[in-house]
């Protein structure tokens, strides 16, 4: 062993005292305690992923991020007439809601769709199904016009207001759209005791034919 | 300086006697297994140059007694996890016929079980085999619209002869879920109406129609996953089994 290096062993086996390695540890442990009340005393998570609420009313033109989208005068029956298939019937009422979609910059396929009853519930929409939307691909510049059909109980029908987005899986830090629909009891007492079949045409480039 | 000698395994450079066979000087040959230091010598050796008597002394424990703190560590470390919370589901309840049950997110009733050759809107994998249809009714008792993946695991067989489906821990899920007035996939389930369904299961027409099956119901639970933050119904849980019997579906023209 060199002179040198005999110091350095010394100063290597020198251990700190047992109080200092407590008050260490007893830091480290407070620093965690800390962050986590930090992070868990203020639920802002949710608030921070919020998607950005875009609200209107039927007919207007609603300016979203990845498109400008406009919902039309909703109807409703007891049995519904789709583009494929054999007629639907339900115990509800059926709400079929046109909606026109023009991309904004690139090609957009809108898949996101739920409808706020007025009784206070959230009814799905999804992509296929009983209660669907599925516009398609909506070419920049090009109108894409898209109907929208959904079950729900008719106590949900009055104060119903429908919101349409991009991902079905996740609306965090994007725009979505809400429409007041504008409906009312009378709507739904209609609706409810009518069958004759409302049409949900698919979804076209081409405007629809209005009877 | 004075340097304190140690005539253990380590110091000597021997082997611990662990799980050798020992011969007692008195007793002659015996079974009883030695337990020795669980750690290597080389290990132990650096503990005690260290200076560390606590690193020195949990070295030097037999692994036996490594072991068993271990276990009694990990046993307490449950706690903090439910591990001492009362268990409560102490089995499965009787399914009985036209009795709404609640397995959340649904509100069940099963009314009846039949088996038939045809159904209109539903196409069998395989010519000659039959349909067993669970009529019931369901609700969802949530506040949002629930998909139909959900609903086919809240239902299934248990126990059934020649069904088409791969059975899981569940039991056999449905291949389908008609609304019973059109015949359309019930999905989404509506909150706040009540459906007419049947759960569709195939069965092989080589094997005869039963007479009774087992039918399990599940509840899920709202929460998100271990890996996806995304909030669903999850972990489905059988609560509810019953053997309800079954019969051939009777027709409108039979019915007449």
């Amino acid at each position: 062993m060199s002179a040198a290096e005999a110091p350095r062993r010394l100063r290597a086996r020198v251990r700190p005292p047992a109080g200092r390695t407590l008050g260490a540890s007893a830091a480290v442990l407070a620093a965690l305690v800390v962050g986590h009340v930090v992070t868990s005393a203020f639920p802002v998570d949710e608030r921070v992923a919020a998607p950005f609420v875009r609200e209107g009313a039927v007919g207007d033109t609603l300016d979203l991020r990845y498109a400008r989208l406009t919902v039309e005068e909703p109807t409703g029956s007891t049995v519904l007439a789709p583009e494929v298939g054999s007629l639907l019937a339900t115990p509800g009422v059926w709400l079929v809601v046109p909606v026109t979609v023009e991309a904004k910059g690139q090609p957009r396929a809108l898949a996101f769709a739920e409808l706020l009853g007025g009784d206070g519930r959230t009814y799905t929409v999804f992509t296929g199904g009983r209660s669907a939307f599925l516009p398609g691909a909506a070419q920049p510049g090009v109108p894409r016009y898209a109907t929208l059909h959904v079950e729900v109980p008719p106590e949900a029908v009055a104060g119903a207001r429908l919101r349409v987005g991009l991902d079905v899986e996740d609306q965090r830090h994007d725009d979505v759209a809400e429409v007041d629909l504008g409906l009312t009891q009378a709507d739904a007492d209609a609706w409810s005791a009518g069958d004759t079949p409302v049409r949900a045409p698919a979804a076209s480039d081409a405007p629809p034919e209005h009877p | 300086m004075t340097r304190r000698t140690h005539t253990t395994p380590a110091a000597t450079g021997t082997r611990p006697l662990v799980g050798r066979h020992v011969r007692h000087p008195l007793h002659g040959p015996t079974l009883r297994r030695v337990s020795g230091p669980a750690a290597p010598p080389g290990l132990r050796a650096r503990a005690r140059s260290s200076g560390s008597r606590v690193a020195r002394r949990v070295l030097d424990q037999p692994l036996r007694r490594l072991g068993v703190v271990g276990a009694v560590v990990l046993l307490a470390a449950t706690a903090a996890f439910g591990g001492l919370e009362e268990q409560t589901d102490d089995g499965l309840e009787v399914l009985a016929v036209d009795e709404p049950v609640e397995v959340a997110p649904f509100e069940l009733t099963v009314q009846r079980v039949v088996w038939t050759t045809e159904l209109p809107g539903q196409t069998l994998s395989e010519p000659g085999n039959r349909w067993l249809g669970v009529v019931t009714t369901v609700r969802n008792t949530s506040d949002a619209g629930v998909l139909g993946t959900v609903l086919r695991e809240a239902l299934t067989l248990d126990d059934v002869p020649g069904l088409v489906g791969a059975p899981g821990d569940l039991g056999v899920p449905a291949s389908a879920v008609a609304v019973l007035v059109d015949g359309s996939e019930l999905s989404p389930v509506q909150p706040g109406l009540a459906y007419e369904v049947a759960f569709l299961f195939e069965q092989d027409g080589r094997t005869p129609p039963p007479s009774s099956v087992a039918v399990r119901l599940q509840r899920h639970v709202w929460g998100t996953g271990s890996l996806d933050p995304t909030a669903g119904w999850r972990d489905p849980t059988t609560v509810l089994r019953g053997n309800l019997p079954a019969r051939e579906a009777v027709t409108d023209e039979d019915a007449a």
